[in-house]
């Protein structure tokens, strides 16, 4: 006869919901977790980097900040390779957000179009945020260290 | 002539030799030696430590090595005469490129590393200027604001 016991199915109970709670964070695990936030770190500095050259007007060196961005999506590609393929297509679409973004912004730099470098610049600091709003808090980088002034 | 007063001669003899050989130590003293190590912050654009010191006259050899693993951006340690950090700043933000220091910026230097790969490391040799705080800079376009720090002279 089965045991119905109210303390032991109270007890099974409350076990089954702290596994239930576990479960998220250990989803959000990555296999690389350095790897990963040392990836994403590049993105903010890469903006912050732009921004400082757009003020001194310096077009011919955006361009190169673009690089910089590759650089950093191929070092981030690499530290999710091992994750699950849900969570890499949840981010392919974001990165290749930013990839083009980025472009934009050094396609408007050829053209020494302020305007548009300030809007595509914008555009590529959104893209940034929602790329690194997709990872786990425990993966998220500092900030870049901003200008000393 | 008494057995005294010639062993005092030769005391005073010996005795000023030796002042004399010491006073040729001082005038030929060698200076200190200082190694001075920094390192880009990992990819950050930053020095590690932003903060050094020596005294003055010291013969310095500063090590600079690029510690980033990602970005393949160089970097270099200026340093940088006493108020010229924003003009120096300014000229560097605005250059086309990477591999020199402007001509007419050179006077503000009083000592550079060549630019340095990623995972590399350069050195300078330099004598360390007048006691006081010296401002150094990476001079890649963009990288001097918010890559440098301070060199602290002491007398």
């Amino acid at each position: 006869m089965p045991n119905y016991n109210p303390v032991r199915m109270s007890l099974m109970a409350g076990a089954a919901l702290f596994a239930l709670a576990l479960a998220p964070a250990r989803a959000q695990e990555m296999k690389s977790p350095q790897d990963v936030t040392h990836a994403l770190a590049t993105f903010p500095r890469v903006v912050l980097h732009t921004q400082i050259l757009m003020n001194a007007k310096n077009y011919a060196r955006l361009p190169h900040e673009n690089g910089e961005i590759q650089e950093g999506s191929e070092a981030l590609e690499k530290s999710i390779a091992g994750e699950p393929a849900a969570f890499k297509a949840k981010v392919e679409p974001l990165l290749k957000k930013v990839d083009a973004d980025s472009q934009s912004v050094a396609d408007a730099a050829d053209a020494h179009d302020d305007a548009k470098l300030a809007r595509n610049h914008a555009a590529l600091d959104a893209s940034v945020k929602q790329l690194l709003a997709a990872f786990p808090a425990s993966v998220q980088p500092p900030p870049p260290k901003p200008p000393k002034g | 002539m008494h057995h005294g007063d010639g062993r005092r001669t030769r005391r005073h003899a010996v005795l000023g030799l030796a002042a004399l050989s010491l006073a040729g130590c001082n005038r030929h003293k060698p200076p200190i030696q200082v190694a001075l190590h920094i390192s880009s912050d990992g990819d950050e654009l930053a020095f590690k430590p932003d903060h050094l010191s020596c005294p003055s006259g010291a013969q310095v050899q500063l090590f600079f090595h690029h510690a980033g693993q990602i970005l393949s951006d160089p970097h270099d340690w200026v340093l940088l005469a006493p108020g010229h950090l924003k003009a120096f700043l300014a000229d560097a933000d605005k250059a086309p490129d990477d591999t020199v220091i402007p001509a007419h910026d050179k006077a503000m230097v009083l000592a550079a590393t060549p630019l340095c790969g990623k995972q590399h490391t350069v050195m300078v040799q330099f004598i360390a200027p007048a006691p006081g705080n010296y401002d150094f800079v990476c001079s890649v376009p963009g990288h001097g604001e918010t890559m440098r720090g301070t060199l602290t002279v002491t007398a």
